[in-house]
């Protein structure tokens, strides 16, 4: 991952305009798709740790709720954007039963991208504003502030918005 | 139904045929609303679906995929095959049977219909259609028997549900077992039934040895269900506990005892999960908004109200119930309609006196047999796909499955007890 990571920094500066949009969504995608998965072993690790401590020390860490939610919540929208760069989310997959023309399925496929686009951006504004207003609370059990939770809204918004407009420029993930 | 609600549930309609995302879709239309009825600050679409998200129930459904892929790497899908070769293989139509079975107990892995298509029908559809089996039927067969996979515990379909309606996942998980079994004994009589009338044959016989040594080679993977219901069951574990246990359990099977699980198939697998629960995930969170959206339009009440005012018979809205879940589960994705359905109906149970893990369990047999009826049958597509055949194909094959997975939620619907004998001593 690390030598694919590089080779697209590398071509950035390299490259034409479409290019270079691609490696900039590859790069976002990849690094977004790496912090997702040291996300899942971490959570995976934590809640191992909760059980053994639970029974076999007799005592929980204080953290062995708040802490694995706030890593499922940056992992889950990190890793939505490596989905939006994969062009993996779930979808009804009806437009083909119902249109035939390539032409105009193309160009619902731009409609949507740009739907997204918006709604994506103004959940971002939104989130953002929240993880602002949020920031002075503390949680309960790690006492950070309450902002930190809410920031990955803004954060993985943001990214996927940036990946969906390089889509409209460019013919999407090639995997 | 208000303006509001109506607008909410056009533009996600029009978003879905466009193809744009579930997730996105059901955001999108939320925006839609909170913009056009300013029902509330724009903030709530963020802390909304930030909320969907964090929950400790839900952390269950990234280590359970973890946990399944893990297996899948160490080999273990493969000693559940030939496990249920050695046993019943032989036999005419045998490998139809062997295709149910193994289905059946990978589900129990994976908690999902989908990965139990790709983990068991990439192995065993192209060894069916040498042995002289009709791709339709294979298809349909496999597509319908992975199914059961989110029936069986675990199930990361009743996971969302026990989350989103407060019911308790242990229950859920425990009133899945005696359904899924029956839905598997109604699979293999039907793939019995079709493969002897055809005479399709099965495979070459095992003696005893073999047998046995296939029995023990699987038994690591077979004690993966002891260990998360057992644990669940005696409360050692919570289903997130459980999870993860299955995790480490995987691990120390993988790398320890087969000996075949390396680091850079860890790091896989990891990536693997962290993209698939995503794509889950914010569903849910998306979701999550939508159904906030609707609450506050108060559609729960007025959906409530219309059908009391058509019946007042429990069993009449158990079938009213089960008829949009079917419809609903050929049109749109398992988790996004348990989201949204969930808020809508929980008046309605506790107003007609429906147990919460009955329903539940009928809402994931429900939306197991959605999820093989086209145009979006996704286990089916997904069995198709593998086979190399198009749906239409499946079709003819698949009624008779059909027929016979209603037909176990039809008694599962009038007989609470089938479901809740088991999540009853629990309690006891």
């Amino acid at each position: 991952m690390l030598t694919r990571l590089a080779s697209a920094i590398n071509d950035v500066g390299h490259c034409g305009k479409t290019r270079m949009l691609t490696r900039i969504a590859a790069v976002i995608g990849c690094v977004c798709h790496g912090l997702a998965a040291a996300g899942v072993a971490t959570l995976a690790a934590l809640v191992s740790y909760v059980v053994f401590m639970r029974w076999v020390i007799g005592q929980p860490p204080h953290w062995a709720e708040e802490l694995p939610q706030l890593i499922l919540l940056w992992s889950t929208l990190l890793g939505a954007v490596a989905c939006s760069y994969h062009r993996s989310h779930l979808s009804a997959g009806l437009l083909p039963l119902v249109v035939r023309s390539a032409r105009w399925l193309k160009v619902f496929t731009h409609i949507g991208d740009v739907l997204v686009l918006i709604m994506l951006l103004m959940i971002t504004k939104a989130g953002w504003a929240l993880a602002m207003l949020t920031m002075s609370q503390t949680t309960t059990a790690l006492q950070i502030p309450a902002g930190i939770s809410y920031l990955a809204v803004p954060v993985g918004c943001a990214a996927m918005a940036l990946v969906q407009f390089i889509h409209l420029f460019t013919r999407g993930d090639s995997q | 139904m208000t303006a509001g609600a109506l607008t909410m549930l056009g533009v996600f309609g029009l978003g879905i045929l466009i193809d744009i995302p579930i997730a996105f879709a059901l955001l999108i239309a939320a925006v839609v609303y909170l913009t056009a009825f300013a029902a509330a600050p724009m903030l709530v679409s963020a802390q909304q679906f930030a909320a969907g998200m964090e929950s400790f129930t839900l952390l269950a459904i990234p280590l359970f995929i973890l946990a399944a892929q893990l297996m899948n790497s160490a080999g273990l899908t493969q000693k559940i095959v030939r496990l249920c070769m050695t046993l019943v293989g032989d036999i005419r139509g045998g490998l139809a049977v062997v295709a149910v079975l193994a289905c059946m107990m990978f589900g129990a892995l994976s908690g999902s219909g989908v990965a139990d298509v790709i983990a068991i029908g990439s192995m065993l559809l192209p060894a069916m259609q040498r042995s002289g089996y009709k791709k339709g039927f294979s298809c349909a067969l496999v597509g319908t028997a992975s199914s059961i996979g989110t029936v069986i515990p675990p199930s990361i379909v009743m996971i969302v549900y026990g989350t989103t309606s407060n019911t308790s996942v242990g229950k859920l998980f425990m009133g899945g077992v005696i359904p899924g079994l029956m839905l598997t004994c109604a699979l293999v009589g039907v793939a019995l039934y079709v493969s002897r009338k055809n005479g399709w044959g099965g495979g070459t016989p095992s003696t005893s040895r073999e047998k046995f040594r296939a029995f023990i080679d699987a038994l690591p993977a077979l004690m993966v269900p002891v260990l998360i219901i057992g644990g669940i069951r005696f409360g050692v574990f919570t289903p997130t506990e459980a999870a993860a246990s299955a995790c480490l359990y995987a691990l120390i099977v993988g790398m320890g005892l087969y000996k075949n699980l390396r680091l850079n198939d860890i790091f896989d697998c990891v990536k693997a999960t962290a993209e698939t629960s995503a794509a889950i995930l914010v569903i849910i969170g998306a979701a999550g908004l939508f159904a906030w959206g609707l609450t506050y339009e108060q559609v729960p009440q007025a959906i409530a109200s219309l059908i009391g005012e058509l019946t007042d018979s429990r069993n009449s809205v158990l079938l009213l119930l089960t008829l949009v879940l079917l419809i609903l589960g050929s049109f749109m994705e398992s988790i996004a309609i348990i989201i949204i359905i969930t808020p809508i109906v929980m008046p309605l149970l506790s107003q007609y006196g429906i147990d919460p893990v009955h329903f539940g369990v009928l809402l994931t047999v429900n939306l197991a047999i959605g999820a093989n009826t086209p145009p979006l049958g996704v286990d089916l597509m997904a069995a198709c796909r593998i086979g190399g055949i198009s749906v239409m194909e499946s079709l003819r094959p698949l009624v008779m499955m059909l027929v016979a997975m209603i037909s176990v939620l039809m008694l599962l619907t009038f007989i609470p007890e089938l479901v809740l004998f088991l999540p009853n001593l629990m309690d006891s």
